[in-house]
């Protein structure tokens, strides 16, 4: 589990009704609405609760016919403290964790939905933008201009400026209007 | 005191009752360490905050209670039109937090829109 995966699930835990939810559950799975009426909290809040214990690993979702049932992931919980904080094996790189952390909240910050809101200035996010988008092209295959132009059309209405700033990165090639993924 | 305000009155003490009310709950729900709760209580408490200060403004530039009225009203259309599609939007993209607190937002609106229409009759 990486540092930031154990955070999550501290602040995770820090919450009383999320933790008296994790009592619920420990003699077995339960439906939001039993929940709600054992932890005497409206089924939205306990929904609330449960996505993120979800998010932390904590619990799993699943339908049954109408409900939606709640079940302890008894692995992690199961875990020694001490062993949650220092993975035996985990070489912790501090850096590429603090790049990968940075990494993901300019993402965050900027798509919404899977959409750019916007095209960074800072020429570091701008980067990690257009890696993102460099994604939804597949290594070795060739790329006609207008079919470059659809893909980054999805993220953001100026895909002019998005595709010429990708050959200008290096993040992809061009030559006489084909594009491929560079490396 | 004019027309407006007098008429206003039960609406005013509805918005500051339930404010208090909120401010309670949210001081209770942090003391039991239920941060999050807290959180989306708070979030409860900041629509009555607006449509509270919404209203001062409108009663300061409205000449009668029907001229109010016409103004404020559709304050509550106009105020959680972009509350509306950002909810529509998180159902379409499974963004649950979205959802949650817009749903918030939105019930909030419509418990004080009863009781504006309530005071308005």
């Amino acid at each position: 589990m990486s540092e930031s995966q154990t955070i999550l699930l501290f602040k995770c835990l820090s919450d009383a009704t999320r933790l008296q939810l994790v009592k619920a559950l420990a003699d077995g799975p339960k439906y939001v609405e039993l929940l709600s009426e054992l932890l005497e909290r409206t089924p939205s809040t306990i929904s609330f609760h449960l996505k993120k214990l979800e998010e932390a690993g904590l619990v799993s979702m699943h339908k049954e016919q109408y409900y939606a049932v709640a079940t302890l992931n008894r692995q992690i919980l199961d875990q020694q403290l001490f062993s949650l904080i220092c993975s035996p094996g985990e070489q912790l790189d501090m850096q590429a964790e603090r790049e990968q952390q940075y990494r993901e909240k300019v993402l965050q910050n900027l798509f919404e939905y899977g959409k750019l809101k916007t095209i960074p200035v800072q020429r570091k996010k701008r980067r990690i933008v257009l890696e993102e988008i460099a994604k939804r092209f597949k290594p070795g295959r060739n790329y006609a201009e207008k079919e470059v132009n659809l893909i980054i059309a999805d993220f953001h209405d100026d895909f002019c400026t998005l595709r010429r700033e990708l050959i200008a990165e290096g993040i992809m090639a061009r030559e006489n209007g084909v594009y491929w993924l560079k490396g | 005191m004019n027309i407006i305000s007098e008429r206003l009155m039960p609406y005013r003490a509805f918005l500051v009752h339930e404010k208090e009310k909120l401010t309670r709950q949210i001081a209770e729900l942090e003391s039991q360490d239920r941060q999050d709760e807290a959180n989306l209580t708070k979030i409860r408490l900041n629509i009555f905050g607006v449509f509270e200060t919404v209203a001062a403004v409108d009663e300061k530039a409205a000449a009668s209670w029907e001229d109010f009225c016409l103004r404020y009203e559709p304050r509550f259309d106009i105020l959680t039109a972009p509350w509306s599609a950002r909810l529509q939007n998180a159902v379409r993209n499974s963004d649950s937090f979205t959802r949650f607190t817009e749903e918030i937002k939105l019930s909030t609106a419509q418990q004080i829109h009863a009781e504006f229409l309530s005071v308005k009759e």
